[in-house]
């Protein structure tokens, strides 16, 4: 090979999205030679976390590089792997004016450790502020570029959830921090409300009548005592979670507290989705604070970037900036390898994103998984009643015009943005809209004010895009060695369904080995730090 | 683990970059297991490799990083680099274009690892082989100095892994520039309340000693 690669692997990985880098990790872990490239010169594809610049670069990228052609050879088919950019539409992005509250200006730490200098901190009080135009935002987003770290996919974890579970099995956690979510908020009839989640939480709220708190209290234990896979459940399966809900002598308020931020559920979940779903929720309260989520430390692509680093310790070679043009098959045969920079690298499994299958094994007409996305980089928090720290606001449309949008609040401490700056995420299904974004338009003007009024937020800077991901399900007639990844499925908030997929593809090609086991300990790994 | 004598132990995180076959293991396991093995590759299963040094009557837990293969093909990215603590940059004195990669691996550095600015940071210069014979050379010590006078005035020194000359000293001196730098260093996103996640799932975040 030009490049001195290795010419055969056991699994060559294109793509570094999740589902693509949890497999190469697992892969590798258990001794596999796994090479595993990307084009771009970043990790995560639309898993990404970009800087401000970046982001810019990413809405310029128009990816309409036309498809390489390459002659059979022998009785080697070459089947170009597809720009990725196709599943990404409708975007656009705009500045606007503001009020933005100026950082203070940390003391140097070598002045504020001299003697006698007590008084240096508490002298400036008032919060200095700094009027912007949209040109000022503009030129001030760029000049901060690379203290923003946006998420293509913002994506949350259950404290007690499987991706948890993984991460500390494997020790991929060692290379993690993380956050807790502060506030699970409700914004119905422009009124945003915080919702109690956990048992003390429905003790100390205001928003329930005693009574009412009792109902609550007995239902919550009720949710959580449904056993999986019985009987009670599976006669849940034919009515929706909002009936089932309807039924339990509590208040249309606290019926949608449960409904749309306990189960992130929609009017359509089943009320037995809809139990599992709150279940996840109440399992992992009360171990980080008051929420059940946990957010990833510098966003999502961390986590992805985590198991490369992983795959590489055990041996995986990374490869950013070099793609896979062509899947070389044998005619009604297995995959050979890909065919790269000028060669054929050979596999005995290729995994690869569904971004890039090639069309012929597409199914585009089967239902798929379509959400709007919308990044805000705002001037204040959304509920100012609220911690300090990171909200997940669910705006339901009570006359089922939508269904829900799903809002993630990041604010400095997550390093999403600098100090003075909020990252807000809005995520939502497409169907029920006759415009793009038209639903984000109404959660917009319910909360946000463009001139601060009434102490609402403004925003500065508005990204909108749509993702329509290709399901691993829409892929089919692939040679047998051949595995697909789904992109990301933001509309369910954490990471389940990605690690699910990377398992199965994983135990297709490797049946009798382990997923991810617990590392053995290095003799010169010290056990305590 | 520890010795009961220091009353603070500070971990801190080293990286060694720089290019394929500079070294980069070699000073690691000469320094840590004071071992020297001429095709020591990315061990397979290490993450690090932790050493405890004394310096001026402070104990440090030195770990230090492995790149695991991943400068080959230039695809380090922010989990490698974040929280590094010191970076030695590393070359090969027979090795002329390992010498002219240094400026990249320090924008890399600086771009990656989330400091403010590369100046007020514990950079050092690592000169390594210069138990090679005189004629093979290809970067004098003149040249090198002058590349880290004009990049910051970077501490510079010269190693042999194989014939364990200096490296102690060359760890011993990036102990010693971060803890001259440590009282002005203002790191990002250090924020004390972030969640550790250990099989208790309780691990809050210890911060280290000074920050």
């Amino acid at each position: 090979m030009s490049d001195d690669l290795p010419s055969s692997y056991d699994v060559v990985v294109v793509g570094t999205g999740l589902v693509e880098s949890i497999v190469a990790a697992a892969a590798a872990r258990i001794g596999k030679q796994v090479l595993h490239i990307d084009k771009n010169k970043y990790y995560g594809q639309h898993w990404a976390t970009f800087n401000y610049d970046d982001v810019q670069q990413w809405v310029g990228d128009k990816g309409e590089a036309p498809s390489p052609t390459h002659d059979p050879v022998d009785n080697l088919q070459f089947l170009a792997t597809e720009e990725s950019r196709r599943l990404v539409s409708d975007i656009s992005q705009d500045w606007f004016g503001g009020v933005i509250t100026k950082p203070k200006e940390p003391p140097k730490k070598s002045e504020a450790a001299a003697e006698g200098d007590a008084k240096a901190d508490s002298t400036d009080e008032a919060p200095v502020t700094e009027t912007l135009t949209a040109d000022d935002t503009k030129a001030k987003l760029a000049s901060l570029s690379r203290k923003f770290n946006i998420d293509l996919a913002p994506k949350l974890l259950f404290f007690k959830g499987p991706m948890v579970d993984v991460l500390i099995k494997s020790q991929v956690s060692r290379y993690l921090e993380f956050l807790g979510v502060q506030n699970i908020l409700l914004c119905v009839n422009g009124v945003i409300e915080l919702v109690p989640c956990s048992k003390s939480d429905v003790f100390s709220t205001r928003t329930v009548t005693i009574v009412e708190k009792r109902l609550l209290m007995k239902l919550l234990t009720t949710l959580q005592s449904y056993k999986d896979d019985s009987e009670e459940l599976k006669e849940l399966e034919n009515s929706t979670f909002e009936d089932y809900l309807k039924q339990q002598n509590i208040s249309e308020t606290v019926q949608h507290y449960i409904l749309y931020s306990i189960a992130m559920a929609t009017q359509e979940t089943t009320a037995a989705q809809g139990i599992k779903q709150a279940q996840a929720f109440l399992n992992s309260i009360g171990f980080c604070g008051n929420t059940p989520f946990i957010w990833p430390m510098y966003g999502t692509s961390e986590i992805l970037q985590a198991f490369c680093r992983l795959s590489a310790v055990y041996g995986g070679i990374y490869c950013l900036n070099r793609n896979a043009d062509f899947l070389v098959n044998v005619e009604n045969g297995p995959c050979e390898g890909v065919y790269s920079n000028g060669g054929i690298l050979k596999a005995q499994n290729v995994v690869v994103s569904t971004g890039l299958v090639p069309s012929c094994y597409v199914n585009r007409e089967s239902p798929s998984e379509c959400y709007q996305r919308a990044v805000l980089i705002t001037n204040k928090a959304v509920f100012p009643g609220g911690k300090e720290g990171i909200s997940l606001l669910t705006y339901p449309f009570l006359d089922s015009s939508f269904d829900p949008i799903t809002l993630l609040e990041l604010n400095s401490n997550t390093s999403s943005c600098p100090k003075g700056f909020f990252v807000v995420h809005l995520v939502s299904r497409k169907g029920k809209q006759k415009t793009p974004y038209e639903d984000f338009d109404k959660l917009i003007a319910d909360i946000f004010s463009p001139s601060g009024e009434g102490d609402k937020p403004t925003i500065l800077y508005k990204l909108l895009f749509t993702v329509d991901i290709i399901s691993s399900t829409q892929v089919s007639d692939l040679p047998a060695n051949v595995h697909s990844c789904s992109g990301p499925r933001c509309l369910s908030i954490d990471f389940h369904s990605s690690l699910q997929e990377a398992e199965t593809i994983f135990k297709r090609m490797f049946p009798d080995d382990e997923f991810l086991p617990t590392p053995e300990a290095v003799e010169e790994v010290a056990s305590e730090e | 683990m520890s010795g009961k004598s220091a009353h603070k132990n500070c971990l801190l995180k080293v990286i060694i970059l720089g290019d394929g076959g500079v070294g980069k293991s070699c000073l690691m396991n000469r320094f840590v297991n004071n071992h020297f093995d001429d095709h020591s590759f990315h061990t397979i299963g290490v993450e690090f490799l932790n050493k405890e040094m004394k310096i001026k009557n402070e104990m440090y837990t030195l770990q230090i990083w492995d790149t695991a293969g991943q400068e080959r093909f230039k695809s380090l990215r922010t989990p490698f680099y974040r929280g590094s603590d010191i970076c030695m940059l590393t070359y090969a004195v027979d090795d002329k274009s390992s010498f002219q990669s240094l400026g990249m691996w320090k924008n890399e550095f600086v771009y990656y690892s989330d400091i403010k600015d590369g100046s007020a940071f514990p950079f050092v210069v690592v000169a390594n082989k210069v138990d090679i014979s005189e004629e093979k050379r290809q970067v004098s010590e003149v040249e090198a100095r002058n590349w880290c006078k004009e990049n910051g005035d970077l501490p510079y020194i010269e190693t042999s892994a194989k014939d364990a000359i200096n490296v102690d000293v060359a760890f011993n001196m990036a102990v010693d520039i971060w803890s001259q730098l440590e009282a002005e260093m203002d790191k990002q996103g250090m924020s004390n309340d972030t969640i550790r996640i250990d099989p208790n799932r309780n691990g809050k975040r210890e911060a280290c000693c000074g920050l």
